[in-house]
């Protein structure tokens, strides 16, 4: 269970993701949410991992605007956000405005996945 | 001063450029041996004196493409110490740390540590198209490239947000510290950027990736630069001033997407704390800085990681000329990467050489007598930094 960790923690977080379900890792042992960057409890180095799905309830940490095109796949202007799950862990995403709405750092969000399966944040109000 | 009686880990001797332009002038390995040549005449050593070769290329440049062949293309046939440190954009100041332990405890004598980059080349590179890999933030592989994440100035982009946002700071307060670096600019001879701007220019200045402007971002040229390092009793009797190497420290953070911490207002604080405690001289000792600074943020923030500025006051402190010519914290005094040129770490390193040395011409500052100097990699992932002097003794 425990070969290829940094490789198999990538697989069975896509293969949730695959899913439409953003989860989170926990050390088996101690139930300690893991960032999504950590591959191992450093306590519990050898504890098999748990996977557990997020709430979706989340804060916008900070974000930026792309003004300038670098792929054709992305027009601009489009927002590129690091998002703090409630769990703890944060994560590149994307938050779709409400016309009008400011983003601000500290927003509550909500995460959903749009048409095409990807994760993105919406403003929780 | 305190710190007296610690003798320095080494001094560099030689300081020595190609050609730098931003059209095309050569391959790495061609301006690296053009820079490693002009290092040797600088202060009169030869090439068959050197015994180590350190070699810095740029994370977004193809593997190899300052190969450890270089030796061969100097004549360099017996080496003491060779190598490719990639430490992104802490590389720099961590290869004259590496050159400069081997030549404290006796392993090597003469060291060159070069870098050299060409991310431009007309008509196919941009410095935009050269420098936009995208970064991996989540810790989830390719994750962000779903989400158009791309290159440094989006990732560091966000983490100037996170700054303006915390400390309530206006839009433009970024700004004062690209007007500032290009104040140095107009007075240096190499400088790229040195038509005058003021903040006004700045706020005119085309969006990047918001908060950034075009004027918040490093300026790219290709170009080589060396400096040899070597022990103080060598250096003295070459034909330039030595400039004193006399602490060293790194800090490089992980795994800091986790709630209540905040990564983009941190990741140098490891080194400071660092060179503080193993130096035996503290920030009010500093009397100028010269930076890493691939973005305005990163000079902001460098400032106030080193203790040197209270957290959320560096742009108020910029502002106020504190970093500007005739300023009591001399910054960036060739323009830094904003306004002179991107030599990923080279630029500052090379910038302290000539401050210490008292050849800065124009932009000369008396306030020389211990520099700060730093290199930054990653999204502020990844630290180095020295103290370096024209004393040997603080």
């Amino acid at each position: 269970m425990l070969d290829h960790r940094h490789s198999s923690f990538l697989k069975t977080f896509q293969t949730f993701y695959e899913k439409r379900k953003l989860c989170l890792a926990r050390c088996g042992e101690c139930h300690e949410i893991l960032p999504y960057s950590q591959r191992l409890c450093q306590r519990h180095p050898n504890s098999d991992l748990e996977w557990v799905e997020a709430s979706g309830r989340a804060r916008l940490h900070a974000f930026n605007e792309y003004c300038i095109s670098y792929s054709p796949v992305h027009p601009v202007p489009y927002v590129v956000a690091m998002v703090e799950l409630e769990e703890g862990p944060r994560l590149v995403s994307t938050v779709l405005q409400k016309s009008g709405n400011e983003l601000r750092s500290g927003s509550e969000l909500k995460a959903e996945f749009n048409d095409a399966g990807r994760l993105v944040f919406v403003p929780a109000s | 001063m305190t710190g007296a009686g610690r003798t320095p880990f080494a001094a560099i001797a030689g300081l020595g450029f190609s050609e730098l332009a931003r059209t095309e002038i050569g391959t790495p390995r061609d301006l690296a041996i053009d820079a490693i040549v002009a290092a040797t005449k600088d202060c009169g050593l030869d090439l068959s004196d050197i015994d180590g070769l350190m070699l810095t290329s740029s994370p977004s440049a193809p593997l190899n493409t300052l190969p450890l062949r270089l030796r061969e293309d100097l004549g360099m046939s017996e080496l003491n110490l060779l190598g490719n440190l990639q430490v992104e954009g802490a590389s720099v100041v961590a290869s004259i740390q590496h050159a400069s332990l081997h030549i404290r405890h006796g392993l090597a004598d003469v060291v060159v540590c070069v870098l050299a980059d060409v991310p431009l080349r007309p008509g196919k590179e941009t410095g935009s198209s050269s420098y936009n890999r995208v970064m991996p933030l989540s810790g989830l592989g390719d994750w962000e490239d779903a989400y158009g994440l791309f290159g440094a100035a989006g990732p560091y982009a966000m983490a100037a947000q996170r700054y303006l946002h915390k400390y309530d700071l206006p839009d433009n307060a970024l700004g004062h510290y690209a007007v500032a670096c290009r104040e140095w600019a107009r007075r240096s001879t190499r400088s790229m950027l040195r038509d005058p701007i003021d903040l006004s220019a700045y706020e005119d200045s085309k969006f990047v990736t918001k908060p950034f402007r075009v004027l918040d971002c490093a300026y790219p040229v290709n170009g080589a630069i060396a400096v040899i390092v070597t022990s103080c009793e060598r250096a003295k009797d070459q034909a330039q001033p030595p400039v004193y190497l006399h602490a060293f420290a790194q800090g490089h953070t992980g795994g800091g997407n986790f709630s209540e911490r905040e990564p983009e207002l941190q990741s140098g604080g490891i080194a400071a704390s660092n060179l503080w405690r193993l130096s035996g001289v503290g920030p009010q000792q500093v009397e100028m800085v010269q930076a890493y600074d691939a973005f305005s943020y990163v000079g902001v923030i460098t400032l106030e990681e080193y203790g040197l500025v209270e957290r959320g006051r560096s742009t108020d402190f910029i502002a106020d000329g504190h970093t500007s010519p005739g300023g009591n914290l001399p910054m960036n005094t060739g323009g830094g990467h904003l306004s002179g040129f991107y030599l990923q770490g080279m630029t500052p390193v090379s910038e302290a050489v000539i401050q210490g040395r008292a050849q800065g011409g124009d932009g000369q500052s008396p306030r020389n007598n211990l520099i700060l100097v730093t290199g930054s990699g990653g999204r502020l992932e990844y630290h180095a930094a020295m103290l370096a002097s024209p004393h040997e003794v603080l």
